[in-house]
């Protein structure tokens, strides 16, 4: 099989963004030089993000039997160039004084950028298994990055271990979709899922360990127990990437997989997400009410967030995707912008990052704006009216109604009363008066930084999608996202 | 109907089995605890207690360069399988397969590069590399 102009044209995103790993990887050869290095990447992964408006134009397109770039993957992909760039930024601001190699984190970004755009245009068990796997084991080692801390060491070998296991379901979860069914490309399988039903125990068991594996990397209820320990070790820019990225990818993934092989119809799987959604919403927000870290906070709150999103697929209605897409796009303006913050605050210089809630006592007092930042990222988080994550959980529970799923939307709301106690925690302690102790800062130029800039200019996207909604609506359904139900 | 009887039936055959296995293991470790002999004595709880009493911890160090050659093997043994594919299909592959094959080499002949250049293929340690660096400037000094 050889590819066409056109074939090759829809690849580009992903082609350019590899690519940019090789250049980075040469130009550290060549010399190391951390605003370099960091500025090469930076204009890839732009490269990239800008080829997707030529991909988008060719699209749909099938590239070999493993790959599809339709509307949905060019949206879901642009969203991981974003994240992946905002990342970089964060992670330029974040490294300036880090004492070991400052560059390979660069490496390793774009090589999980990589990853998480095949992901969300594979159409086959195997490109879903490269991709998941070129995106989980470069954020291992982004995770132990700092390794002198030993905090950041045991984060990356919880997850490489953990990761690991996961792989193992979803592998042989793939192996018993195959021994029933000879194929692994999702239209193959929904065929399968059609014929056999209910009836055939190796189709529901291998959907439902996919799920499990796949229900790991998002972190769901009883498979989340890696995930505070994680969030905390990783050096907040990585902490960032790992909760909005990684998360994209592989519940894009998902969706496309259960709307693509027809799995959801399959009362078992429905049945499964909707106990996970339920779990993971309660203990998400149950956990995160006694934490006084604030990276351990954002990741039980990432998991009361994900069992959010998962009502509306459970929903699988007509809103599915849209809604699916809309609450990401909002969950992912806000988390990068609360780990931002928290990037910003602390430095790799340092042994521990500015986690501690009590770190942040009196920043209004010093640092008023990024302040004010992390404070719509609380109250977007919460769902306060006026921010984006209102939009987003406006959605989800419109999903809910219309498919009648009372009781994920009656924990929805008590998750969200709960949340709100731990969400605003946080904000009172940025206005209490100081103490007199400052162990962490931002730089005193930080709004005059790439990083800064991208932190400022996310609270205007969550403040813009929470008040005016429209475009980015329109944008979710001119990607085409709605056509994946009638293909 | 008969069917259904046959699945209950290998069902029980296969739980009667393990159950027979359990029990076996049981029997062995128990029947030889009561009736064995036993005797005590200062090495005889050490893991190499045949006869030599055992000198010094298993807990060798190794040099990581072990591993670093482990993972070179990996990286660049592992990945040359795929031009052996390539080789015997070259006719057919065209030219189409050349310009891949050569951007193949051509991302590996880059991890090379970087590899040498952040010193991954120098063998001695770098404390010891510093060392002789230090040296030599002595020898250079003393020279003049």
């Amino acid at each position: 099989m050889t590819l066409n102009e056109q074939q090759f044209i829809a690849l580009l995103p992903i082609l350019i963004t590899g690519a940019t790993t090789v250049v980075v990887m040469l130009a550290i050869a060549f010399a190391r030089n951390h605003w370099w290095n960091a500025t090469l990447t930076v204009a890839g992964l732009n490269l990239a993000l800008a080829s997707i408006i030529l991909a988008a134009r060719v699209a749909p397109q099938t590239v070999t039997p493993l790959l599809v770039i339709d509307g949905y993957s060019c949206f879901y992909m642009a969203l991981i160039l974003v994240i992946t760039l905002a990342c970089a930024t964060l992670a330029h601001a974040y490294m300036e004084d880090f004492a070991g190699n400052r560059e390979e984190i660069y490496l390793l970004l774009t090589l999980a950028a990589s990853g998480a755009m095949v992901l969300v245009s594979s159409r086959h068990m195997a490109s879903l298994f490269i991709g998941l796997e070129l995106l989980s084991v470069p954020i291992y080692g982004m995770v132990a990055y700092t390794f002198r801390n030993h905090r950041s060491l045991e984060g990356g070998i919880k997850y490489m271990v953990l990761s690991a296991a996961a792989s193992a379901f979803l592998l042989f979860g793939m192996a018993l979709l195959y021994a029933h069914s000879g194929t692994l490309s999702f239209k193959g399988l929904s065929g399968q899922f059609h014929m056999a039903g209910l009836h055939s125990p190796l189709l529901v068991v291998g959907a439902l360990m996919i799920l499990i594996g796949l229900g790991f990397k998002l972190s769901f209820a009883p498979f989340h127990m890696w995930t505070p320990d994680v969030y905390e070790g990783a050096p907040a820019p990585v902490g960032a990437f790992l909760a909005t990225a990684s998360k994209t990818a592989v519940l894009a993934v998902l969706v496309r997989f259960l709307l693509e092989a027809s799995a959801e119809n399959e009362l078992a799987m429905r049945e499964a997400m909707g106990v996970i959604a339920f779990l993971s919403i309660l203990v998400g927000n149950f956990l995160a009410l006694t934490q006084t870290n604030i990276k351990r906070l954002l990741g039980y709150s990432s998991i009361a967030h994900l069992g959010y999103v998962l009502v509306a697929v459970v929903a699988a209605n007509h809103l599915e995707s849209e809604a699916v897409a809309m609450y990401l796009v909002t969950y992912i303006a806000t988390t990068l912008g609360a780990f931002g913050v928290v990037a910003l605050m602390s430095d790799a210089g340092r042994l521990h990052d500015a986690d501690a809630i009590f770190n942040y006592r009196g920043l209004f007092w010093r640092r008023p704006y990024l302040t004010a930042v992390l404070t719509v990222m609380m109250l977007s988080l919460a769902g306060i009216p006026l921010t984006a994550g209102f939009i987003g959980k406006f959605y989800v529970i419109a999903a809910g109604v219309d498919a009648k799923l009372w009781w994920l939307l009656g924990a929805l709301v008590v998750g969200s009363g709960v949340g709100l106690y731990y969400y605003l925690r946080v904000v009172v302690a940025l206005y209490l008066p100081e103490p007199g102790m400052v162990q962490h800062d931002a730089r005193l130029d930080w709004g005059q930084r790439a990083g800064g800039i991208m932190v400022l200019a996310l609270a205007a996207v969550v403040l813009i999608v929470g008040i005016f909604p429209q475009p980015i609506i329109d944008l979710i359904r001119d990607a085409g996202i709605t056509a994946l139900h009638l293909s | 109907m008969s069917s259904s009887i046959q699945t209950v039936a290998e069902h029980w055959s296969l739980a009667v089995y393990l159950g027979a296995v359990g029990l076996l293991c049981a029997f062995m470790l128990g029947v030889s605890y009561l009736l064995g002999g036993r005797d005590w004595g200062r090495a005889k709880n050490e893991p190499f207690e045949s006869g030599v009493s055992s000198v010094g911890g298993a807990r060798l160090r190794f040099s990581a360069k072990f591993y670093l050659i482990a993972m070179f093997f990996v990286i660049f043994d592992v990945e040359a399988l795929f031009l052996y594919v390539w080789a015997v299909s070259l006719r057919e592959a065209g030219w189409t397969g050349y310009i891949e094959a050569v951007v193949f080499i051509t991302i590996l002949l880059i991890g090379l590069v970087y590899l040498w250049r952040i010193g991954a293929l120098d063998w001695a340690p770098e404390s010891r590399r510093r060392k002789m660096q230090a040296s030599k400037m002595t020898h250079i000094k003393e020279a003049e």
